[in-house]
């Protein structure tokens, strides 16, 4: 994965650099709005990071920018700013994600994941989505793992379909609160554990193998390995 | 705060306008005494005149009729018919009429002959008593014929004299008593105003000065100032309480901040104790994290809640349904509280329309959800549900144990307030604030409803257009 990182904060930056390069990603700093916008439009990027607040240009408008000029590259938005505003802005500016500082890295590579692999995998499209014995019917929403039918409720799954678009990637729990309850907010009590438990007590308690596997500090990853 | 100067009286609002006043009714009164003076002296004189002119006439016809002889036969007094000199002083004391008939060669025919005034209506002084006092004339003096000439005249009441001199003396007096008056009342009126008004800003000031219970003592006279005294109490009263609230946030604030933060030092020292034992170090950063999520959590929290009180967020509202996002929400912490021992049931009126944001209410009524998973006791019944009371959406979420203690029934709302025997629990105080925030927001409002077994809320929310809608 290759990644344009805009970022004034030299903190951030090394934080974030350092993340992905011992991932075994190859990531770009540039530090000012203007310089971000002209590498972004002359490199092949799988994914750029755009602080909201940059010198020179703000991360909002460079995205506008890039946009209007027909650059597709998927764009993750960061902010100190947590009004709801602001994340509407950023989404309206053409981001496709927006993340709040302070965030744990896991969650910016998460989502970092999941943008780069959106695009080619066209997932809107496919009917019928499987991981080793499970199958969902995204038209009848219907799901069967080795032949049996499950009965899940219609957040379960949403969930699991959700899961099984970002087929081993890691999902994190803001993720699924973003995505499926569309909250903004992240509540105290563990309502995104209770119902991903609820899901794996469907999913794969029956089974011998576990398809939904918890990742320590970040979230869920759904593969058959 | 600089503390008020007293009050000169010379630069007094109050003396200045009592010293024009003065004046103003001083040059009124003057005027006034002087006009009805010269309004009688007209009417007087013009009276005169024509009595004058009358006895001129009665005079003219005994001439014309009679002749010359006869009228200065019917002027004969003690065989005389031109008069003596001390009569005609006389005459003027004692405002008789005065006559002369002039014949040819200006010859006394009857009458004084001191008396000798121009042609036409005259007026003059004539110096009587020996030059002690002077009497004004009036006097009529035309031709009879050619060869003779007729004076008739009278003196001026002297009741005009003394209404002059009434006049004259008014003004005096009232030079002497109006101005002086009108300046000794403005200045004790703003002494008396003025003392008043520096025990106002003695209060005020120290209010200023930082000492909030201070409040401005009332004369008990129920005027003006005891009316504005009233007001100032009262708004230093809601300045007070607010002050105090300003205090228990900012302090509920720190030491919210202040547990987590001490917290992940903490964890960091220990980090630094088992540096060598990486499970321990996993545990500890495990802990860290949980700590810094609190953190920031409570500062999230405080941001919303500004930012919903400073109003921003209502540009966004929108149509709303109310019923289905409740219901949405109770479907989703259904299992979250069955997991916590609380078994939640639901009743909800569907299609009530609401004019508000998706995002706050969403988070309103995950607060009370998440109140009843923190707080109720194990195993207990939950509800929540959703109704049409007049024209308003009814929220109500509640529990059947163990409830608010009525002493703290009051306080549940204010920020950063938490029941003593929560405090162990994690939670910052700050939810049910932020549930307060958002219904007012929503020009609602949110209850805690009494005499309840268990804690059970209620939120109105006005409706929109009608009960239901596409």
């Amino acid at each position: 994965m290759h990644v344009l990182l805009v970022e004034d904060n030299d903190e951030t930056a090394e934080f974030i650099c350092r993340g992905l390069t011992e991932a075994g990603e190859l990531v770009e700093h540039v530090r000012h709005g203007k310089a971000g916008l002209v590498a972004a439009a002359g490199g092949s990027f799988d994914v750029l990071i755009f602080d909201r607040l940059l010198p020179e240009m703000e991360g909002t408008d460079a995205v506008r920018v890039l946009r209007k000029s027909g650059v597709t590259t998927p764009i993750i938005m960061l902010t100190a700013l947590s009004g709801i505003e602001d994340r509407v802005d950023g989404l309206e500016a053409g981001a496709d994600d927006y993340l709040v500082k302070p965030f744990a890295f896991a969650e910016l590579y998460a989502r970092l994941r999941a943008l780069a692999r959106r695009q080619p995998m066209a997932e809107d499209e496919n009917v019928h989505l499987c991981v080793g014995d499970l199958t969902i019917d995204r038209t009848t929403q219907s799901v069967t793992r080795n032949g049996t039918a499950l009965d899940l409720l219609p957040r379960e799954y949403k969930i699991l379909e959700y899961m099984m678009m970002h087929e081993g990637q890691v999902v994190t729990r803001t993720m699924l609160l973003e995505k499926i309850w569309g909250y903004k907010f992240d509540p105290k009590t563990s309502l995104v554990q209770t119902h991903v438990s609820r899901l794996r007590t469907k999913v794969d308690k029956p089974f011998e193998r576990e398809l939904i596997k918890t990742v320590r500090g970040s979230g869920y990853v759904l593969s058959d390995n | 705060m600089s503390s008020p100067t007293t009050s000169r009286t010379l630069g007094s609002f109050i003396f200045a306008r009592s010293l024009s006043i003065g004046f103003i009714a001083f040059v009124f009164l003057v005027a006034f005494s002087w006009c009805l003076e010269g309004i009688t002296r007209a009417r007087v004189t013009a009276n005169l005149r024509s009595a004058i002119t009358a006895q001129a006439d009665n005079i003219e016809t005994i001439f014309q009729n009679d002749g010359v002889g006869e009228l200065i036969d019917g002027a004969r007094r003690d065989g005389r018919a031109v008069w003596p000199e001390d009569w005609y002083y006389d005459a003027v004391i004692e405002r008789e009429f005065l006559f002369r008939l002039i014949g040819i060669e200006d010859q006394t025919l009857a009458g004084f002959e001191d008396l000798d005034p121009p042609n036409g209506f005259a007026t003059f002084d004539q110096i009587v008593d020996d030059g002690d006092r002077s009497i004004k004339v009036i006097t009529l003096r035309f031709d009879l014929s050619d060869d003779h000439q007729l004076i008739v005249g009278r003196s001026l009441p002297y009741q005009l004299r003394d209404i002059r001199n009434m006049a004259i003396f008014a003004t005096l007096i009232l030079t002497a008593t109006v101005i002086p008056l009108s300046g000794v009342i403005g200045w004790r009126l703003s002494r008396k105003v003025g003392e008043r008004l520096n025990e106002l800003a003695t209060s005020v000031t120290a209010v200023g000065d930082g000492d909030i219970d201070q409040r401005a003592a009332l004369s008990n006279r129920d005027d003006e100032f005891d009316r504005f005294t009233l007001e100032l109490n009262s708004m230093l009263d809601r300045i007070g309480t607010l002050t105090r609230n300003v205090r228990a946030v900012s302090v509920g604030v720190a030491h919210d901040l202040k547990t987590p933060a001490s917290n992940i030092g903490g964890r960091l020292q220990l980090i630094e104790r088992d540096i060598d034992d990486t499970n321990a170090i996993r545990v500890h950063l495990d802990k860290a994290d949980a700590h810094l999520s609190a953190l920031l959590r409570t500062l999230d929290a405080i941001l919303r809640l500004g930012e919903v009180e400073a109003g921003r967020r209502k540009a966004a509202f929108q149509k709303l349904n109310v019923s289905s996002l409740v219901e949405d929400l109770a479907e989703s912490f259904e299992p979250v509280l069955a997991d916590a021992d609380k078994h939640l049931s639901s009743k909800i009126t569907p299609h009530l329309w609401i004019e508000g944001d998706p995002d706050l209410m969403t988070q309103m009524v995950t607060n009370l959800l998440e109140n009843v998973a923190e707080h109720a006791r194990d195993g207990a019944s939950a509800w929540i549900s959703v109704k049409r009371h007049e024209d308003a959406a009814l929220i109500i979420v509640g529990d059947d144990g163990p409830g608010i203690p009525e002493t703290y029934r009051d306080k549940i709302f204010d920020r950063f307030f938490r029941v003593e025997s929560s405090r162990t629990s994690p939670g910052n105080g700050l939810g049910l604030s932020l549930v307060k925030a958002i219904a007012e927001l929503h020009s609602g409002s949110v209850s805690l409803h009494g005499d309840q077994a268990g804690a059970v809320f209620e939120v109105e929310i006005p409706l929109t257009g009608g009960l239901s809608q596409p």
